[in-house]
């Protein structure tokens, strides 16, 4: 069955070796939505005889996927060992805390000010504009407030004098 | 909902009398952490939540299928001479999954493979490609072994077998005993099918590929 064998048995194990290991491999072209479910279908013994014949007669002409299909045959049936912490670590990291989306939003809009170089600068302005705001909105009720005081006071006066020195054009005895 | 998430909720086993797995299943219950109701919980339910985005689904199942994926990654990468490059692949394999709104997770289903021969296939795809998209670094070539700087013998050429002489599992069979260099009870394991089969198999495929190339030969 082995071909190397054939031709010369004591240079095999290097080459076989090499061939493995370091040769580049081919680039996977699978879908990885359905191929590699069917992969992992086929070596798990679940597909129906027509798709298992597809799937034999798609690995003839397609030896990259033929490749991780033999992978990861000899993967499963070596076993697992521990994965490092480091790596447990930095996937459990991928996924975020979900928050209430109140908190959300003022996490988010926390996270906007303080990843922004310009938070000073940002807070600086915010606090100008707010004055301005607040000094224009102060003048207009003070200036609203005087002007009607102003008429009130022209109408006293105005009446006041009626009652001393009459009503204007009346003849004073 | 989707039908993928459906599925995902419907079911936790085989749904087609599937044999024995190859690798062992863990032995713990996946993502027994964040299990309830009754304390029954199926894969199911929990991938539901976790492509739901639930935080602690998605560490039950980190911590729960890491390892496979890092020992799927570390046994490709360590014959090529990279093995201290496992951590970021696998890293990448976790990224892969939960990218896109863990559209891959989504479209996975319980009733055609188990979650770690799935993982594993996964795995080793990333892995492949990852070695071809980074060509490996230069080595000084006195620090290389001798047996590695062996002229390569003459391999014989490869035979053109016209596509429609042989039928699927025939061509498979020549491709895994002749070009992967497997044993008859090594293939007849990847195939699911008893040696004996593999050998009558075998046998036809030659007495096919006999006639034809005597034929073409006149």
């Amino acid at each position: 069955m082995r071909e190397l064998d054939r031709i010369d048995p004591n240079d095999q194990t290097p080459w076989r070796q090499h061939r493995k290991g370091a040769a580049m491999p081919a680039r996977v072209n699978l879908s990885e939505d359905a191929d590699s479910l069917r992969l992992a279908a086929y070596l798990d013994g679940t597909l129906e005889a027509r798709e298992r014949a597809e799937l034999e007669a798609w690995l003839v002409a397609h030896p990259e996927a033929l490749d991780v299909l033999l992978a990861s045959r000899e993967a499963l049936a070596e076993g697992a060992g521990p994965a490092p912490d480091s790596l447990v670590r930095r996937a459990c990291a991928l996924v975020p805390e979900r928050r209430a989306p109140l908190t959300r939003l003022w996490h988010r809009l926390g996270d906007l000010v303080a990843a922004s170089a310009w938070r000073g600068q940002a807070l600086a302005w915010c606090g100008v504009t707010a004055a301005v705001l607040l000094a224009c909105l102060v003048g207009f009720r003070l200036g609203e407030s005087g002007y009607h005081s102003a008429a009130t006071v022209e109408k006293l006066l105005a009446h006041e004098t009626a009652a001393v020195f009459g009503e204007p054009g009346e003849e004073l005895i | 909902m989707t039908a993928a998430t459906q599925a995902l909720s419907q079911t936790s086993s085989r749904a087609r009398g599937a044999k024995p797995a190859i690798g062992p299943e863990p032995t713990t219950r996946p993502f027994a952490e964040t299990s309830g109701r009754d304390g029954v919980t199926t894969l199911g339910d929990d991938l539901s939540r976790l492509v739901a985005g639930e935080k602690a689904a998605w560490d039950g199942f980190v911590q729960r299928y890491a390892r496979v994926i890092y020992a799927a990654v570390q046994r490709r990468l360590v014959p090529a001479g990279r093995a201290h490059e496992a951590d970021d692949v696998a890293q990448e394999v976790f990224v892969k999954l939960c990218s896109r709104d863990f559209k891959l997770l989504r479209n996975y289903d319980p009733g055609r493979a188990k979650l770690s021969t799935w993982l594993t296939v996964i795995a080793n795809s990333t892995t492949i490609d990852h070695l071809r998209r980074q060509a490996a670094p230069a080595t000084d070539i006195d620090a290389l072994p001798q047996s590695l700087l062996a002229v390569e013998p003459k391999l014989p050429e490869r035979i053109k077998i016209p596509p429609e002489l042989l039928s699927p599992r025939q061509a498979l069979v020549i491709e895994l005993l002749y070009r992967r260099e497997l044993e008859v009870a090594e293939a007849a394991e990847v195939m699911g099918i008893n040696p004996q089969t593999v050998r009558s198999m075998h046998h036809k495929a030659l007495v096919k590929l006999r006639a034809h190339f005597q034929e073409e030969a006149g």
